[in-house]
């Protein structure tokens, strides 16, 4: 049974059963105020004989006559006259006896009725189609006077307004299902507007909203399934980037791999089929070899990747000055005639003093890299606040701005060949990145594609009992696929 | 001589590709991007081009649109093995469609199968009197059909291949027969037959401690 048929049948029921309810209170309530009414005027009128009776009994007494049964007729002849033009009936007895004198027009039943009645009772009797109202009272010298009032008229007033009042109710019962069966289904539109949105959206199209105006508990509702559209939609839409991403990683990884993996191959197997010349020989080893370093460190490259998306950090309080001079000397043998100008700098920052350190190395090494055998590289520490920024500056290679936002991503090459030479793995910058999230910091770049590059991110300084966010931006710009 | 021209960046794949070529039998050149590539092209006729599709400069797409009017049959070879790519490959023009990482073997096979279909250098390897036809399996010495077994012909095959090259014992036997070799003599009867068939018994060479190698030229 659908909502807005429950709602009708309900408004139906109710109305009913208060149609019902106050149509009987008042058919009752005025039935018997009409009764009431009738048995006052009867009972005035039945007083009245009994008053005339009595004071014809005490008149007979005075004048020494007696009461019996021949007097008693002469009674009922005298009440008959008072009382033929009334619809009444009535009759006499002598209490010493049963008989008595008994009006024509008093039914039998009525008759047997009255004589079980006490002094001063009153009773409705009921005869074939008509109701009697029937007073008894006990006069003087054992004469009792019982008399019987049509009050069919009564009864029969409140069955006929019965029968108008219930075939009223079934009309307006009718109109009122009509009504009510409209009406419900009015209200419960909207109930049916957000049914039809949340199958649609169940089926993809995120962008349904149900936009139904009004200050109601239905309009709120509304507006809160619209709210929550909202954030499905959005979330599915991260959902995708992030699976997206993933897929485009994985793609690259495959063929970041693939590649050296062929020649691996085919270069053994060139060795294992036939006897080849030395030189031939050391040339093969040689590509094998290469090519099994550059799977090396793209492994190694990737294990630390995936570590550190597994493994939560631990923060200690790291001097700045063992990392800086680590690579100063680390890089000496690489950096030919490039200069590297490393600033001193002994403050402390809360970081993991390994993964700083490679987060250096690497920004360091692709700087020297950049340099393409002549320019500078220097490592300058700032410090403000709570807070310490480290940039790495070179004057070499810039990157073209409309790389710069795709620089981070993992085995992005915006030199493909020189990248082939260098064996590098694709993946220095994404590492890198990684490892300032996981600090809670970015890699901010800067470059204007010709002249050199600034990379630099933020640290919290170890200062006792401080609240640091080492960058108030958001890292959700540099998020990784492997998440 | 079939010449085939091999556009690939990787320096290590090219060099394979094109020793694995050229000791098949055919002439290679390499460039090693786009364009240096459409320059040689601009020159030079090949009769078969294997292009990479990520190259830097032209990519191999676009190397493809400027071959398809010469006629000449491509061959991609790439890492972008998903469905579409291979589609979008096949549809853009090109003949076959090999993804890396590929077994080199495989690569001369379907380099020799569309040479075949489109009609350069139907499959013939000959040295001094003796000539194979390969697609149809048949040996001509001085112009007379030789009538060797289907295993003698792979032999010979392998060998007219590899020439020059001392190729092992069990990758011998492994290529022709399959599997591990377990009983030397097979190889050994075979090689015999052979020498005897086309009186080879100098051509065909053993070689101490690895194998056999039909004699260069």
């Amino acid at each position: 049974m659908s909502y807005a048929q429950k709602l009708a049948c309900t408004i139906l029921l109710v109305l009913a059963v208060a149609f019902s309810v106050g149509g009987s209170v008042l058919l009752y309530g005025n039935f018997d105020d009409m009764l009431s009414a009738a048995a006052h005027q009867n009972g005035a009128q039945h007083a009245i004989l009994c008053y005339t009776l009595e004071s014809n009994i005490i008149g007979q007494r005075r004048v020494g006559g007696v009461v019996d049964d021949l007097y008693l007729t002469q009674l009922a002849e005298l009440l008959d006259t008072v009382t033929t033009q009334n619809e009444m009936c009535f009759a006499l007895y002598s209490t010493a006896g049963q008989s008595a004198s008994v009006n024509s027009s008093m039914p039998p039943n009525v008759h047997e009725r009255a004589l079980t009645l006490e002094d001063q009772q009153s009773v409705y009797v009921r005869e074939n189609a008509s109701v009697y109202a029937v007073y008894k009272t006990t006069l003087s010298d054992s004469v009792a006077l019982a008399s019987a009032f049509d009050v069919t008229q009564i009864f029969a007033a409140r069955g006929r307004a019965m029968q108008r009042f219930l075939a009223l109710e079934a009309v307006v019962l009718v109109c009122a299902a009509l009504a009510a069966a409209w009406l419900s289904r009015w209200l419960t539109r909207p109930l049916l507007k957000l049914t039809a949105a949340s199958r649609s959206i169940a089926g993809g199209a995120y962008t349904q909203r149900t936009r139904i105006a009004g200050h109601d508990e239905v309009a709120a509702l509304s507006q809160s399934f619209d709210t929550m559209a909202e954030a499905v939609e959005s979330r599915v839409h991260e959902l995708e980037d992030s699976l997206r991403r993933r897929d485009d990683f994985m793609g690259a990884l495959s063929h970041e791999l693939k590649t050296p993996m062929t020649a691996i191959i085919g270069y053994a197997d060139t060795l294992r089929v036939m006897q080849c010349e030395p030189e031939q020989q050391r040339a093969a080893a040689a590509y094998i070899y290469a090519e099994a370093g550059r799977v090396e460190r793209l492994s190694q490259k990737l294990l630390q990747l995936l570590r550190l998306s597994e493994e939560p950090l631990v923060l200690a309080d790291v001097s700045l000055k063992r990392p800086l001079a680590a690579i100063a000397r680390a890089m000496r043998p690489l950096s030919g005639d490039v200069v590297l100008e490393v600033e001193p700098c002994s403050l402390t920052v809360r970081a993991d003093e390994d993964l700083l350190t490679d987060l250096l190395y690497n920004l360091v090494h692709n700087a020297v890299k950049a340099c393409e055998g002549q320019g500078i590289v220097r490592v300058m520490c700032h410090a403000n606040e709570q807070r310490l920024t480290v940039t790495v500056s070179d004057t070499g290679k810039g990157i073209p701005p409309q790389e710069l936002s795709h620089v981070l991503e993992p085995f992005y090459r915006v030199d493909k060949a020189r990248a082939r030479r260098d064996g590098g793995s694709g993946l220095g910058l994404a590492l890198c990145s990684k490892i300032a999230q996981v600090h809670g910091t970015e890699l901010v770049l800067d470059s204007d594609g010709a002249q050199g590059t600034r990379v630099s991110f933020t640290l919290c300084l170890a200062v006792p009992s401080a609240e640091c966010a080492p960058d108030a931006r958001g890292t959700d710009l540099q998020e990784e696929a492997m998440q | 001589m079939t010449r085939i021209i091999i556009v690939e960046d990787e320096q290590a794949i090219a060099e394979l590709i094109a020793m694995s070529l050229t000791r098949a039998g055919y002439e290679c050149k390499v460039a090693n991007d786009g364009l240096t590539a459409a320059d040689i092209l601009e020159e030079e006729t090949f009769d078969l081009a294997l292009l990479d599709i990520m190259l830097p400069g032209a990519d191999g797409y676009e190397l493809l649109e400027y071959l398809l009017p010469t006629q000449t049959p491509v061959i991609f070879i790439t890492a972008k093995g998903s469905v579409q790519e291979r589609v979008k490959g096949l549809k853009l023009g090109a003949d076959d469609y090999i993804v890396k990482p590929f077994d080199v073997q495989e690569l001369i096979a379907r380099t020799e199968s569309v040479l075949r279909r489109t009609g350069r250098g139907g499959m013939q390897l000959s040295a001094w009197d003796v000539t194979l036809d390969v697609t149809a399996k048949r040996a001509m010495q001085n112009g007379t059909p030789v009538p060797l077994t289907p295993l003698e012909f792979e032999l010979l095959e392998l060998l007219l291949r590899n020439r020059g090259a001392a190729l092992y014992r069990d990758v011998l036997y492994e290529r022709i027969w399959g599997g591990e070799m377990e009983d030397t003599r097979t190889l050994d009867l075979h090689i015999q037959r052979l020498r005897k068939k086309l009186d080879w018994q100098e051509k065909i060479e053993t070689v101490y401690k690895v194998g056999y190698r039909l004699k260069g030229e």
